[in-house]
């Protein structure tokens, strides 16, 4: 191509993209869209987590402004305090009661004043109303939340959440209307960057991110952990830690004129419990679970099966709009039931439209139990439905124990938190690149074990008042306890657990002799108690304690002098939020972290067929509100492929020689992922291709690792290492089912 | 006075009492178009029983479970029969050309949704195609 000819090209280009809408992103009615990123730092002091957030805005337009954004926070976090900045000034909100708020907040617009609203909807939702913000200004909101994290078996998941993904259902049912119904826009781009502080904790190697690509160094007091690069809102931030610090005293705060006590201890594991289970498992497959969560939810699935053993009994459904038993009813999990599902298993996909999961869950109770057991249900989902408390209800009314496995980028945590405490269950969290494995090795541990109860809680002295305690309690798990006294209590609590049979385990925690400082400890019990409370009772303590409640809000008002009073009235815009990263197949996550969602409009209608496959799951009998974006199949158009990754000459070779190494020192190979990185110089984009592998081909990790090795085997020098050694490696698969695939992928994948 | 006689005046808190939606709400309503601005300047500003009916027939659609867009069609008289764009029904055929842009990548067009001339519809094509190659081509951030 003649090189003016390029030029021109590229003028053409550069001119086309500047002329398209997406330069500056807007809402539908064509309002830019005031949110201009989010930043987050925090500290986590073993199981006590701390983060500050700060949203950013500016008003570009030319009009004044209210935004509206509707955001999630951890549903056990407490929201303790909020701050406007906006010009030069910093102002603190206060929390009142939500009416008063509300009219506070609203005679503040009326005056031409600037104010803020925080608002909490419930399960884990809070929108936050920026009102009167005139053209050309910026305002800073910043809130700071708190929340007790469990560690179960020192291993503890910290979850950040940016983004609601688009949910089923009537917003209503979440307490949402009008501009807090939060909206997607595919074009957005909110910038999100996290800095955290881990206190007391001095392994790097123990701390890791699934969702981030993440930077661990030591910090003043302890480790300090960044992102590489800067993120999006279009997933959770996740940290995952293997040694987390579990407080060895009960820890102690002055509250007003009293003390607040909070102990946590760690109930021991017994040896390993055989129970005989009958399992119930409930897997989504509705539109929104396309792509990767739906390759999850499968990964989880298929790990399920391979944990049970012919004295359990299990079924099988899925659903979407529609409910489909792929078992007939509880079967023996035998070889004649666990060999067909395995294949049913893989064929899956998220092709059954909606989520209706009340109706779902309830026809999956009612599938008939055996006399003398109790039945547990799986219900594998990203829980993206906004009647949360309807099927919450169902669950606790059921006799049965929920563990909910949480799927994708943003699952309703709310939803598979609620389900597992209501019913005494448990909840896991499977992420695109989240070891599924692990997680179900966690779940089955509780699911055998003899379900224990709480038995009596001896503190030092007699509390004043303690706040609700877990109904369920599984070996492993850290117990939250909290109690206020008037006097200092000093000694030591004792914990009665009792396990069915009639045995009870008794475990002890001294108080701690320091004071705690700060107002979080007792503020944090305080919306413990409320949960618990009613009505005024409930207001009362929030107020007292400021917090934002579904009783309470914040509200900050920053007054105008009166030449600069806001004078028409503002243009209300609901900010978007962005496709949250791999929702409904839009894109995928796995091995590419910061990837942006693919430019597309939400409410274009897909209809027609592709290989006489539905690209538009039609709604049957669905009401209009039905017809959401839940609706659409868009895997099929957006599914990225891996790329192939390059594997040099030398960094094979490289290997192969330290592989060699080991082999003559009889050093035993390499088994998963994780050894095969810590002991031999394994380029990291193969490694990602490695653990892509185990995603894909639905393969075990140590399955991708002797596959990988065989490939090494095969394409060695024959000539520079000894035969014995080229053997083995090229041995490592034989004789073993389901490596085809493996074989292929590594044949694909890997460039020499 | 009778608080539905037609010339009477509400506040902007009356009406959103009357209408019992929040008054956020009624500002979202009224800059997404679904609502008339009010009457007047800011302070003296005022709204009649049109703004009051309006309202009241945007909760009524809104509780049948109608989006904003689909009440906003509705209320005015874009749209027809309510269920009917809602989803194709069973057995309906659409005809649609799909334009491959790269290796499972398709612009679909259904033309008479569309109602794209021939001209525009090469147009789309050909911005759609360039737009496929630079983003391909474009090493990834």
């Amino acid at each position: 191509m003649p090189r003016a000819r390029t030029a021109r090209q590229k003028t053409r280009n550069a001119a086309s993209i500047a002329a398209l809408p997406a330069a500056v992103l807007k809402t539908r009615d064509g309002a830019a869209v005031p949110l201009q990123g989010v930043t987050a730092t925090g500290r986590l002091d073993s199981l006590l987590f701390g983060l500050t957030v700060e949203q950013r805005y500016r008003n570009d337009s030319e009009r004044n402004l209210e935004a509206v954004f509707t955001f999630p926070l951890p549903l056990r976090a407490v929201l303790l305090g909020v701050d406007l900045e906006i010009g030069n000034r910093r102002l603190a909100a206060h929390a009142v009661a939500r009416v008063e708020a509300s009219e506070e907040y609203e005679r503040a617009i009326d005056a031409g004043n600037t104010a803020a609203l925080v608002e909490h909807d419930g399960n884990g939702l809070y929108t936050l109303s920026l009102g009167n913000l005139g053209a050309g200004e910026a305002a800073v909101i910043r809130y700071r939340y708190a929340e007790l994290l469990d560690a179960h078996h020192g291993y503890l998941r910290l979850t950040v959440p940016t983004v609601i993904a688009p949910r089923y259902g009537d917003p209503r049912d979440a307490g949402l209307e009008g501009p807090t119904v939060p909206g997607v826009d595919l074009l957005g781009e909110y910038p999100f960057d996290i800095r955290l502080d881990l206190e007391g904790l001095t392994d790097a190697a123990a701390v890791r991110s699934p969702s981030h690509r993440v930077t661990v160094t030591p910090g003043e007091a302890g480790l300090a952990v960044s992102l590489q690069r800067t993120g999006f809102l279009d997933r959770d931030f996740v940290l995952e830690i293997d040694q987390a610090a579990v407080p060895r005293h009960a820890l102690l705060a002055r509250d007003g004129d009293g003390y607040v006590c909070l102990a946590s201890p760690v109930l021991a594991t017994d040896a390993a419990e055989q129970r005989p289970l009958a399992l119930k498992i409930l897997l989504d497959c509705s539109g929104s679970m396309g792509g990767d969560s739906i390759a999850a939810a499968k990964r989880a699935l298929l790990s399920i099966l391979d944990h049970l053993t012919p004295s359990d009994r299990l079924s099988l459904t899925r659903f979407g709009s529609s409910v489909e038993q792929v078992t007939e009813g509880l079967e023996p999990a035998d070889e004649h039931t666990l060999t067909p599902l395995n294949s049913v298993v893989r064929q899956i996909d998220a092709d059954l439209g909606g989520t209706e999961m009340e109706g779902a869950l309830k026809s999956v109770l009612a599938l008939a139990t055996p006399a003398d057991t109790h039945a547990d249900v799986i219900l594998i989902t990203d829980g993206e439905i906004y009647d949360v408390a309807g099927v919450v209800a169902v669950a606790g009314r059921s006799q049965h124990r929920l563990f909910a496995i949480a799927i994708g980028a943003a699952p309703n945590e709310a939803l598979a938190r609620s389900l597992a405490d209501q019913t005494g269950g448990g909840c896991e969290f499977v992420g695109p690149n989240d070891d599924a494995e692990a997680t179900m090795v966690r779940t089955f541990k509780r699911l055998r074990s003899t379900p224990r109860t709480l038995g009596a809680v001896q503190w030092p002295t007699q509390p004043d008042w303690t706040a609700p305690e877990p109904v369920a309690v599984f070996p492993g798990d850290t117990l939250h306890l909290l109690a206020g006294f008037t006097a200092r209590p000093d000694g030591e609590l004792t914990v009665t657990v009792h396990a069915q049979r009639g045995t009870a385990v008794e475990l002890r925690l001294p108080v701690a002799t320091r004071l705690t400082e700060g107002d979080v400890l007792p503020r944090l019990a305080a919306a413990r108690r409320i949960s618990s409370l009613d009505g005024a009772a409930a207001r009362e303590l929030a107020v007292k304690y400021q917090l934002a409640t579904e009783h309470t809000s914040f509200v900050v008002v920053a007054e105008r002098a009166d030449a600069d009073k806001a004078i028409e009235l503002p243009a209300t815009v609901a900010v978007p939020h962005m496709l949250a990263a791999g929702w409904g197949g839009s894109a995928t996550m796995q091995l590419i972290a910061a990837r942006v969602p693919s430019a597309m409009d939400a409410s274009v209608e897909l209809f027609g067929t592709q290989d006489g496959r539905s690209l538009f799951q039609a709604p049957r009998a669905l009401s209009a509100r039905r017809a959401s974006l839940d609706n659409l199949d868009l895997s099929v158009l957006w599914k990225d492929r891996p790329p192939v990754v390059g594997f040099s000459f030398d960094d094979r070779r490289a290997l192969l020689e330290a592989l060699h190494q080991a082999f003559l020192r009889r050093d035993p190979m390499p088994r998963d992922l994780n050894e095969l990185s810590r002991a031999f110089p394994v380029p990291r984009g193969v490694l990602e291709l490695l653990q892509h592998a185990t995603h894909e081909c639905l393969a075990d990790e140590s399955h991708v690792v002797a596959a990988f090795l065989s490939w090494l085997g095969v394409h060695a020098d024959t000539t520079d290492f000894d035969p014995d050694f080229l053997a083995m490696l090229r041995g490592q698969v034989t004789g073993q089912r389901g490596f085809r695939a493996l074989r292929k992928f590594m044949k694909e994948r890997l460039a020499e | 006075m009778d608080p539905t006689t037609p010339d009477r005046r509400y506040s902007a808190d009356e009406l959103a009492t009357l209408a019992n939606v929040p008054r956020r709400t009624l500002r979202y309503y009224i800059q997404l178009g679904l609502v008339d601005r009010p009457i007047g300047e800011t302070r003296a500003a005022h709204y009649t029983w049109h703004h009051l009916h309006r309202l009241l027939e945007i909760r009524r659609l809104t509780e049948q479970g109608f989006s904003l867009e689909r009440a906003q069609e509705l209320l005015s008289g874009q749209a027809e029969a309510p269920a009917a764009a809602a989803a194709p029904r069973a057995g309906s055929i659409a005809v649609q050309s799909h334009i491959h842009l790269g290796p499972g990548v398709e612009l679909v067009i259904e033309p008479e949704r569309a109602g794209l001339s021939p001209t525009q519809l090469r147009r789309l094509a050909r911005e759609a195609l360039a737009a496929y190659a630079r983003i391909a081509d474009a090493t990834e951030d």
